[in-house]
């Protein structure tokens, strides 16, 4: 099915700081063959947020199915980890 | 593009403060289902709604999973249907009460758990089905679990139907000793609008489309975020408010246009009320609080929720042209955790809520009473409220639940998002002589704007 409403998505993990979460998140990405644009990360007080912003238009995959890989790496890493397209932080946060 | 920081403070506004959409609605017109015979009407009716809500319920959770802001309820409101009624050959109250159990089902059926549009429209006078309709609505509410009903019984153009109220406030009563939620999903309003998303109020008016999609937004909790934050000055205040307000409306409008546009209908309106639930920090009168009144309902709490309903709308407005419905904030007594606390504590009272809705929006709304309520003050207490719409041109609603058995002070559990409260205490003063005048009390001269 095409995709009705854009092709970017916002990856957003909240976590205690260890190694491996930006290895682990990004290689379900690569595997699904989903374009990372933008890519951020910070440590905080030992906090550990990373945001990606990736395009999904490259993956042969439909959102839900890189959702799911996504929330499932998620859960191996034992991370916060958040999929949403992007619309809805251009819709709040823009004029 | 969107920074980290923006990106971070919607996730803290989905996570920590509560921000989800109420409520997604779909409204849809049954009057083409209006048949000669009642069982042949159930069964189109019964149709069209698998027909244009089958998919509902999973399109609006692809949603939910798409942008990851929780959309809370999802409604359905139908046609008033004292218009099927009238269509009926043989119009009567056992037909009446067999559309409310068909529309009952069908919203079980369906996974929605309000369905509402039991309605009867008799700001002028009532027609054969909207008699029938008022006289079965203590037999439908009581034969039902989902079924939301609303009577319109004034308008700024036409003014007040006074015997209308007196016959609600019998209705309300007879509702209460024979349903325990019955009377918390019945509303009685003057200035209805026909695009309201929000239950027991919502129904789908006539001047609609075949079918459209209507979003109630939330938010009491962003919006206490933001002003606990504030020390400003009321400038800053309200500033803020319209900020916040923007975003969570700017967050409705997407969900809205996506929904409708996978649905394949219209989208209709947003309706910016901030609508409170038990939930602690989901409260409006919280927000009343944190701009420096100790207890809502004490000296300065008209004046708060004024300016709060204000900046909200100016900030939905801007972010928006699809705002309608109520849209103002709610306060409703059971559902609003503040609002439990002040009314168990006694510093809030039916008088100075009435006075509160003179600025926001809806009214006396979920506010317990005593079962023993006398139905001509029941009707005293609804014309007050139907005055401040009519004479001030706003929607207002009253939703006043007598408890059966229960007198002023006790404590009732409704359970879910309707919450729990004390029974608040209504002055036993008779106004019967003249809620028994009889007729309507004019338009007001502020309709007149031609």
């Amino acid at each position: 099915m095409a995709d009705p409403i854009g092709e970017k998505i916002v990856i957003t993990v909240l976590s205690a700081d260890r190694p491996g979460i930006v290895a682990g998140v990004t290689r379900v990405l690569a595997d699904l063959n989903v374009n990372i644009l933008e890519l951020s990360q910070t440590v905080l007080d030992g906090v550990f947020s990373m945001i990606a912003i990736a395009d999904i238009s490259t993956s042969g995959y439909d959102f839900k199915k890189i959702k799911h890989d996504l929330e499932a790496e998620g859960v191996k890493l034992n991370i916060n980890l958040l999929i949403q397209r992007k619309e809805i932080f251009d819709r709040m946060h823009r004029v | 593009m969107v920074t980290s920081d923006e990106i971070l403070e919607t996730i803290k506004m989905v996570k920590v403060e509560q921000l989800d959409i109420r409520t997604v609605t779909l409204g849809i017109n049954l009057l083409d289902c209006a048949k000669n015979d009642v069982g042949h009407t159930c069964e189109r009716i019964t149709d069209k709604l698998i027909d244009k809500a089958g998919d509902f319920v999973e399109i609006v959770n692809s949603v939910q999973e798409d942008f990851g802001i929780p959309i809370v309820n999802k409604r359905i409101a139908v046609t008033p249907i004292s218009l099927i009624i009238n269509a009926l050959g043989m119009p009567s109250k056992k037909a009446a009460v067999k559309i409310a159990t068909t529309l009952d089902e069908a919203a079980e059926d369906l996974g929605i758990n309000f369905i509402g549009g039991y309605t009867a429209l008799v700001h002028r006078a009532a027609s054969l089905g909207d008699n029938m309709l008022i006289e079965s609505i203590p037999e439908a509410m009581e034969a039902t679990e989902r079924l939301c009903s609303s009577v319109v019984v004034a308008s700024t153009r036409d003014g007040i139907n006074m015997d209308e109220i007196l016959r609600m406030g019998r209705i309300i009563k007879k509702t209460s000793e024979v349903s325990d939620t019955g009377c918390a999903r019945l509303v009685v309003l003057a200035n209805a609008p026909e695009d309201i998303p929000f239950m027991p109020g919502a129904y789908h008016g006539i001047g609609n489309s075949d079918a459209s999609i209507n979003v109630g937004i939330s938010g009491p909790g962003v919006v206490r975020a933001a002003v606990e934050k504030t020390d400003g000055n009321f400038m800053e205040l309200c500033d803020t408010i319209k900020r916040v307000s923007f975003k969570i409306v700017r967050a409705g409008e997407l969900i809205g246009e996506e929904v409708a546009k996978r649905m394949k209908v219209d989208f209709g309106s947003i309706d910016l009320s901030l609508a409170p639930t038990p939930a602690v920090g989901d409260s409006v009168a919280k927000i009343i609080e944190d701009m420096g009144i100790e207890h809502c309902g004490g000296p300065g709490s008209t004046c708060a929720l004024a300016l709060l309903t204000d900046a909200v709308k100016k900030g939905g407005i801007m972010a928006s042209s699809r705002i309608g419905g109520y849209s103002g904030a709610f306060i409703p007594v059971s559902e609003d955790r503040g609002m439990i606390e002040v009314a168990k504590a006694g510093h809030i009272n039916i008088e100075k809520l009435e006075a509160m809705t003179s600025v926001c929006s809806v009214g006396l709304d979920m506010v317990p009473i005593p079962g023993d309520t006398p139905a001509e003050i029941i009707a005293g207490i609804i014309a007050d409220q139907m005055a401040i719409g009519v004479y001030n041109n706003k929607t207002v609603g009253a939703r006043l639940v007598p408890i059966k058995g229960k007198k002023e002070g006790d404590y009732v559990h409704f359970g879910g998002l309707l919450g729990e409260g004390s029974v608040m205490p209504v002055k036993k003063i008779d106004c019967s002589k003249f809620v028994k005048r009889g007729g309507r009390i004019p338009a007001s001269v502020t309709s007149f704007r031609n």
